[in-house]
This record gives structure tokens, C-alpha cells and sequence, in this order.
């Protein structure tokens, strides 16, 4: 696909934003906006410092909206991320307390996982609506959560802990560093493994997949699971960035990273979508939120606004995919 | 021209040289049908012969390229689907388009609600209940208005479609297929329907493959064959045979290649494979080399029984042997294992994935081969890819098209490739002709026969008789989910294939449908 073209250095990089850009519609001009509106009004838009908070939050919402593109990839959506980064906030937090810094967030890890299992093997073996399956998740993690701690946040973690929300590796917060490694896993699972192609097959035309011989079902549960690494990993490096064990931790987490997947141009209907629309669906979410917060725009207003822009992306995509 | 102004006053309807082209096939040619009121036309022919085209024509989903339709004496141009209801023609379709939720009389006057008092927007469902009971009596239904859609069976949600089409005040009723899921009772009760209808004054148009009953109540009956008008008879005066070979014509066997190869050792065995109440106690066998044809009609359970033994459903008793071993399946990965390879009718629902390229389509089912370390290396399946792509001719943009794309045949051949691509021996495929070409229906019975020369064995069903009798070795009979008979293809005569799909080779049991069992 146009490999031959561009002979020059700036040749490639041309036909490299113009693959990026393919098939996004309306994004990157929203971004340019974005950039240029912030940039022209407020001086402290472009620093150096900002750049990295914005890098930061775009990690954070990186890693739930990657994890979020697997089940919308098959026709799904897991609403329980939310739920599940706040039992694993306490969870992970209260094991570090026990065992340690690196025992703590690699159960973490885990335990997000476990969520995601349950949730794709309920919806697989039962056929039940993902939307009902995992609502319900939500808010059992929640509840455990909140059960657990009666409420209240843990203190007292080990000072170490807080390097992966807070350190830098050169210029780059860790969690940048985090969530590029992931978009680079995600890349390879997603276009470089069978269990990447099968999510496709599967979310394009579940019979036809079946009939080729792939377990759909398993398919089906190992996508959700992996959702539920990356909220388990969210959630950790969250808790490491406000240093505690916060059961109240991602209640905005479904709709946020059901936004920046649908506003990259992934498929509610399944089958069809690319890890760099929803690398510049992260982008413009977090832009936006940066740019509100610098503007100083009332917090409420901020979620209006944000609302706004993620059903303006749901109807884009009806139109988008809309067949008659 | 005298003889039609006669005919004015009289007929309800008229079609005069019906034309209708779909792209490469053309459905109907110069095809004529007329209706008197307080007549029953039968309207009987092969599948593909031209009848469910002719009946959408009629209550305008399709419309003709070429001919005019009169309606009591006036031209009219019949352009949608609710032009056809305001003109009084009536269409009971044999899928349901009936909501559960709702109840019966809720159904019966979907769209078409009372209002309380005159008051809009607020509807008078117990007038709407009265007006429903009325209709049921006059109708000698035996449903509640009241009754939830839900809680009604196949033959009862039937009726309900019958009584919504006859509560609006129809001259023209057509009745494609309708006693297809009633017990022989629910039948007499809708006989007793037709003709009191008869009495008052509604001309019938009815469709049935069951000639025996449909006989009963025709006053008339028109041929198709293959889109073209043959005869029309009165009923009375004609006998099944005759109206079979009618169905049939004279067919000649140069649109099937079939070539011929050596029959080698037996490849599968199936023993006593049931599953009720789809089919029971099916044995058969397949050769390698060898095509063997399973006609039936829809609902005979055909495609079931492959489903089954590909794995895509299951079945509750028997055994399968694959290379005289006992083979287990329990999913299509398990039938793929064993080397078969189930090719589905409906290509988009079930076959291919539309928004995945040519390439992907065709090595999806054995990707495993391009893997090391479960690191895929496309170069390696974009060759694979291309190998077979070639080998089958698909004609496509380039192999990273996606399959969306291309035509009806093609998407096929993609299919065919990804089964090639997974070493299949054994290949299942349902009606695989079906909404295609001529041309690439001739290609599609040249793979065929290439796959069988290359040491396969293929299972082939098909409603097309000619297809089966073209291009199969040997042929089996199934009726209400039993294998009814097994022919030689070359001796076999078309005539006798036909009364055996239809049930007349066994003494007809009675008219319960096989899948109404319990």
C-alpha cells in the first residue's frame, strides 16, 4: 500500500499522516483547533510542563481506551472498568501494605484480569448482553470496594510505590512510557497474532468465524480479560500517582474510553476499526480536557461538554457505518 | 384485443408479458397470469422457476421491467408494497411478520389502531378486541383476541397472519406456501376458509409445493419453468403427473460439466443420526472421488443433517466415521480437524467476513500454518493467499480487497479457498448455486468436479433437482427428515426425484409436518 511512493524523507513523512489520517473524518482538524484556539489564549497552553501533563492524562485514558477496543471489537463493551479499577485500587494497595511494592501491582494487574474473565465467560457461555453482564460487574466491584474499606482510602503505602505515577524516564512521565508499551503490545496482538485476527473475524461475522473453525467463546472471554489487565494496570498506575487505595477510583472510566474508541472510528458494531484511531481518539479526548481545564471552564460545564462530544461521535459513527 | 375487453368486466386481475431481470439472470419473460373473483389459481412451478418473483410483482416489492398489470379492467403501475394493500390485494407471507409482544388483535390491527373517542394518539385497545372477536368468527378462527403473539405456536401464528390479511377488505389474496407449517386439521380449517372466501367473491392466488392438497381447492393452475409461462390448465381435468412433468419440461444436461473419476475408498460413514425433530436415523456414506446430490425440499431437514455432522450444531444419537474411524465432533474446530469443511448457503450471513480482505478470508481457517511463535508472518500467508486465489481464479481488485466486494461467485470460490487452504478432504455444500449467475454457476460445478479429481469427496445439497442430477454420482431423497430413497444419478429420472421429494414414494403418512412433532 503505496510502499513505493515517496522517494525523499519528506515523501514519507507525508504519506505517513496521510495513512494516519485516512478514514478519521473530522479529527485531526479538531485537534489543529483545539491546539491553535488553547494555544493563541493562553501562554501556559504550549510549556513544557503542560505538554507533560497532558502526555500523563493521555497514558492514563490510553490504557482503559485500548483495552476497551478489544470488546467493542467484537460487538461488546465492558462496562465495569470503572468498577473494577476501584476494587483493584483497594485490593492492590492493601496487598502492598502485606507482601510489598511489586507483589502489590502485579496482583493488581491481576485481579483486573480475573474481572474481565468472569465478565467475557459470563457473556460467552451464556449469551447474555454484554451492556447487562458487565454493568452488573460494575457495580459488584464497586460495592466490594467500597465493602472492603468501609469507604475510606488506604494510607501508609511504601514510598516506592509512587514512581510509576509521578518519575520520569528521560522527559517522559512513566506513564507515557507505560502506555506506549502497551500500544505497541496492542499492535502486535491485534495485527501479528491469530487471537487478533479472530477478534476481527469474530466481530465482523460470528457465524462465519464458527464455521472456520475458531472458538469464538474463547475468543470472546480472552478479550474481555485482556480489557480487564489494562483497567487493572490503570488502576494501579492511578494509585500510584494520588499514592493511596482509592475505592471511588474511575467512575468516569466506561464512558471516556467508549469515547476515544468510537470518536477513533471503531465499529460499534464490531469488525472494523485501527489501534491508531483510537491512539488519536485518546489524543483529542485528552486535548479537550487539557484545554478546558487551562481555559478555566467551570468543572461541571466541562462534563457537559465532554458528553456532548462523545454523542456527537456515536451518531458520526451511525453514519459512518450505517448500511441502508 | 377483443378477447381481453371482453374480459374486462370480469377479471380482478390481469399480468400480460411480465418481464423481470436481475443482473445476469432473468426471472420472469413474457409471463401472463390472470384471476377471476371467487377463483382459486394455483400457481405452482420448480424453485427458480419464477412464482415468488411473480408474487412480489404482484403486491409490489419488486417491479416488472417489461408487461402491464390490470387490476379489475384499469392499468395500474404497482410501485410499493402499500399500493398493493390499497388496490385490495392481501399477501400472507410464509415468514412471520408478527410482533410478540403484542396480542393477537393488537397484531391483527397493527397500524391500522382505533382511536378512543376520536381522541388521537390514544388507542381503544377493547375496540379493537370487539372488532377482532367479530373477525374470528366470521373467519372461524379458533383465537383470543386477547392472547399474547408470544404465547401462540407456529401453526396459530400462521393464522393470525391470515386473519390480519383478511381484515381488510381484500379482493386478491395470495397465499404463498401457507398450510407448510399447519397439522392436517389447522389445513381443513383453512380450506374451509379459502372456499368460503370463494363464495364471497375474493380471488385466490395459491402457492404450494403439496400438489395433492393443493388440487383439492384450485380451480385453475399456472406453470412456470424457469421464468417462462407454460400452461394453464383447470384443475380438474389434470393429473399430478402431468402437471409434474409440466413442472419438469425437457431437460438437457450441457449446462453440468460432469466429468467423470474414479470412485476410491470410503471416506465417511454416518450411522442412525438422529435429531429430533429435525431428522431421524440418516445413513449414509461418501466416497472419495465420488459427488453424492441430498435433495429436499426447505424443511426437509437437508441442511440440518450437514450442520450436524460439521459441527455447527448437534445431534443427539448415531455415529460418524471418518476413514473408517470413529470421529468425534462436537464443533466446526473438530470437523475441520477431520479434514471437513461445511460451505453454507447463505454466503454473507454465515460464510465469509465482509470486511476482511480476500486474503484474510481465505487463510482465517488455518492460520496456524503462518505462525512461528505465535508471531503471524504475513509474507508467508500473503503467498498462501495468492496461491490459492489464483489456483481458484478469483477475480478480485488485488488480495488485500475486501471480500465485500466481489461478486456473488467469487465469494464463493473465497470460501472454497479457505477450505482448500485448511487441507480439506470432505466438503458439505449447501446450496451452493443458490442467487448466483449462470455463468458462475457453471464455474462453481467445475470445482466441483476439479476437487473430486484431486481425491476429495463432496456432499452436495441442492432444492435444484437438474443441479443433482447433473453433476452427483449418487443421489439421496430426503422428506420430513428421513432419507426416503437413494438413486443412481445417471439412471434416475427427473419425475421420480420429484415425487420423492414431495413424500409420494412412501405411502403419505399424514400431513404433520416433520418439526411439529414433539
Amino acid at each position: 500500500m503505496g510502499r513505493n511512493t515517496g522517494k525523499n524523507g519528506s515523501g514519507i513523512l507525508l504519506n505517513l499522516t496521510k495513512n494516519l489520517f485516512t478514514g478519521m473524518g473530522f479529527i485531526p482538524l479538531l485537534i489543529l483547533l483545539l491546539v491553535v484556539i488553547t494555544a493563541l489564549n493562553q501562554k501556559n497552553f504550549a510549556t513544557f510542563s503542560n505538554l507533560q501533563n497532558i502526555s500523563r492524562q493521555f497514558s492514563l485514558l490510553a490504557l482503559i481506551a485500548v483495552g476497551q477496543m478489544f470488546p467493542i471489537l467484537i460487538a461488546g463493551l465492558d462496562l465495569s472498568q470503572g468498577g473494577v479499577m476501584g476494587a483493584v485500587s483497594v485490593l492492590s494497595t492493601l496487598a502492598m501494605l502485606e507482601y510489598g511494592v511489586i507483589p502489590g501491582c502485579i496482583l493488581g494487574i491481576l485481579i483486573g484480569g480475573m474481572f474481565g474473565l468472569v465478565n467475557g465467560t459470563l457473556i460467552a457461555l451464556f449469551n447474555i448482553s454484554p451492556f447487562v453482564v458487565t454493568l452488573g460487574m460494575m457495580s459488584f466491584a464497586r460495592g466490594l470496594a467500597l465493602m472492603i474499606t468501609n469507604g475510606q482510602s488506604i494510607y501508609g503505602l511504601p514510598d516506592s510505590f509512587s514512581y510509576l505515577g509521578t518519575e520520569y524516564i528521560g522527559p517522559f512521565p512513566v506513564p507515557f512510557i507505560i502506555a506506549s508499551l502497551i500500544f505497541f503490545i496492542s499492535y502486535v496482538i491485534l495485527h501479528r497474532t491469530r487471537f487478533g485476527r479472530y477478534i476481527y473475524a469474530t466481530g465482523g461475522n460470528e457465524p462465519a468465524a464458527k464455521i472456520s473453525g475458531i472458538n469464538v467463546k474463547l475468543i470472546k472471554a480472552c478479550a474481555y480479560m485482556y480489557c480487564g489487565l489494562l483497567a487493572g494496570l490503570a488502576s494501579v498506575v492511578i494509585s500510584s500517582r494520588v499514592n493511596s487505595g482509592q475505592p471511588n477510583l474511575g467512575t468516569g472510566a466506561p464512558l471516556e474510553s467508549i469515547a476515544a474508541v468510537v470518536i477513533g472510528g471503531v465499529s460499534l458494531f464490531g469488525g472494523e476499526g485501527k489501534l491508531r484511531g483510537v491512539f488519536l481518539g485518546v489524543v483529542v479526548l485528552s486535548l479537550i480536557s487539557n484545554s478546558l481545564n487551562i481555559l478555566n471552564v467551570n468543572s461541571y460545564l466541562q462534563m457537559m461538554i465532554m458528553a456532548m462530544v462523545i454523542i456527537l461521535a456515536v451518531i458520526v459513527d451511525r453514519f459512518r457505518y450505517a448500511k441502508d | 384485443m377483443l378477447d381481453i375487453r371482453n374480459h374486462k368486466r370480469d377479471v380482478i386481475l390481469r399480468m400480460q408479458n411480465i418481464t423481470k431481470r436481475f443482473p445476469g439472470v432473468l426471472a420472469l419473460s413474457g409471463v401472463h397470469f390472470d384471476l377471476y373473483p371467487g377463483e382459486v389459481h394455483l400457481l405452482i412451478g420448480e424453485n427458480g422457476a419464477g412464482k415468488s418473483t411473480l408474487i412480489k410483482i404482484i403486491s409490489g416489492v419488486y417491479r416488472p421491467d417489461e408487461g402491464d398489470i390490470f387490476v379489475e379492467g384499469k392499468k395500474v403501475t404497482i410501485q410499493r408494497p402499500h399500493q398493493a394493500k390499497e388496490l385490495g390485494i392481501s399477501t400472507i407471507y410464509q415468514e412471520f411478520a408478527l410482533i410478540p409482544h403484542l396480542t393477537v388483535a393488537q397484531n391483527v390491527f397493527l397500524g391500522r389502531e382505533i382511536s378512543a373517542n376520536g381522541i388521537p394518539f390514544l388507542i381503544d385497545n377493547s375496540s379493537i378486541d370487539d372488532r377482532c372477536q367479530i373477525l374470528m368468527e366470521r373467519l372461524k378462527l379458533p383465537l383470543r383476541p386477547r392472547e399474547y403473539v408470544r404465547n401462540l405456536n407456529t401453526a396459530e401464528k400462521q393464522l393470525v397472519e391470515i386473519a390480519r390479511a383478511l381484515s381488510t377488505k381484500s379482493k386478491i389474496l395470495i397465499m404463498d406456501e401457507p398450510t407448510s407449517t399447519l397439522t392436517s386439521r389447522e389445513m381443513e380449517r383453512l380450506f374451509d376458509m379459502v372456499i368460503q372466501l370463494k363464495h364471497q367473491g375474493v380471488g385466490i392466488i395459491y402457492i404450494s409445493h403439496r400438489l395433492e392438497e393443493a388440487k383439492r381447492i384450485g380451480d385453475r393452475v399456472t406453470v412456470l419453468r424457469d421464468g417462462k409461462y407454460i400452461d394453464t390448465l383447470a384443475v380438474k381435468k389434470t393429473g399430478i403427473d402431468h402437471l409434474i412433468s409440466l413442472m419438469v419440461g425437457e431437460e438437457i444436461s450441457e449446462r453440468f460439466p460432469k466429468e467423470k473419476t474414479e470412485k476410491g475408498p470410503e471416506v465417511l460413514k454416518v450411522q442412525n443420526l438422529s435429531k429430533p425433530p429435525f431428522f431421524h436415523e440418516i445413513t449414509f456414506s461418501l466416497h472419495k472421488g465420488e459427488i453424492v446430490g441430498l435433495a429436499g425440499l426447505l424443511g426437509s431437514g437437508k441442511e440440518k443433517v450437514l450442520r450436524a455432522i460439521c459441527g455447527v450444531e448437534g445431534f443427539s444419537m448415531g455415529s460418524i466415521n471418518i476413514g473408517g474411524k470413529p470421529a468425534k465432533i462436537s464443533s466446526c474446530q473438530d470437523a475441520i480437524n477431520y479434514g471437513i469443511s461445511y460451505l453454507p448457503s447463505d454466503k454473507k450471513e454465515e460464510g465469509i467476513i465482509l470486511r476482511m480482505s480476500v486474503g484474510q478470508n481465505v487463510t482465517l481457517s488455518s492460520l496456524k500454518s503462518y505462525c512461528s511463535l505465535g508471531i503471524l508472518r504475513p509474507k508467508k500467508e500473503t503467498e498462501v493467499a495468492h496461491e490459492f486465489a489464483e489456483r481458484l481464479q478469483i477475480k478480485m481488485p488485488s488480495i488485500r480487497a475486501l471480500v465485500e466486494y466481489l461478486s456473488g461467485g467469487n465469494q464463493q470460490k473465497v470460501i472454497i479457498a479457505r477450505s482448500l487452504c485448511c487441507r480439506s478432504k470432505i466438503f458439505f455444500f449447501d446450496e451452493p448455486t443458490q442467487g448466483i449467475d449462470v455463468g458462475a454457476k457453471v464455474e462453481i460445478y467445475h470445482l466441483l468436479n476439479e476437487l473430486v479429481k484431486q481425491g476429495a469427496a463432496v456432499l452436495l445439497a441442492s432444492s435444484e433437482l437438474p443441479e443433482l442430477m447433473g453433476m452427483c454420482d449418487r443421489i439421496f431423497a430426503m422428506y420430513h427428515g428421513e432419507i426416503v430413497g437413494e438413486y443412481n444419478a445417471q439412471e434416475v429420472n427427473q419425475k421420480e426425484l420429484l415425487r420423492a421429494i414431495f413424500g409420494k414414494e412412501k405411502h403419505s403418512q399424514d400431513e404433520v409436518p416433520a418439526h411439529m412433532h414433539h
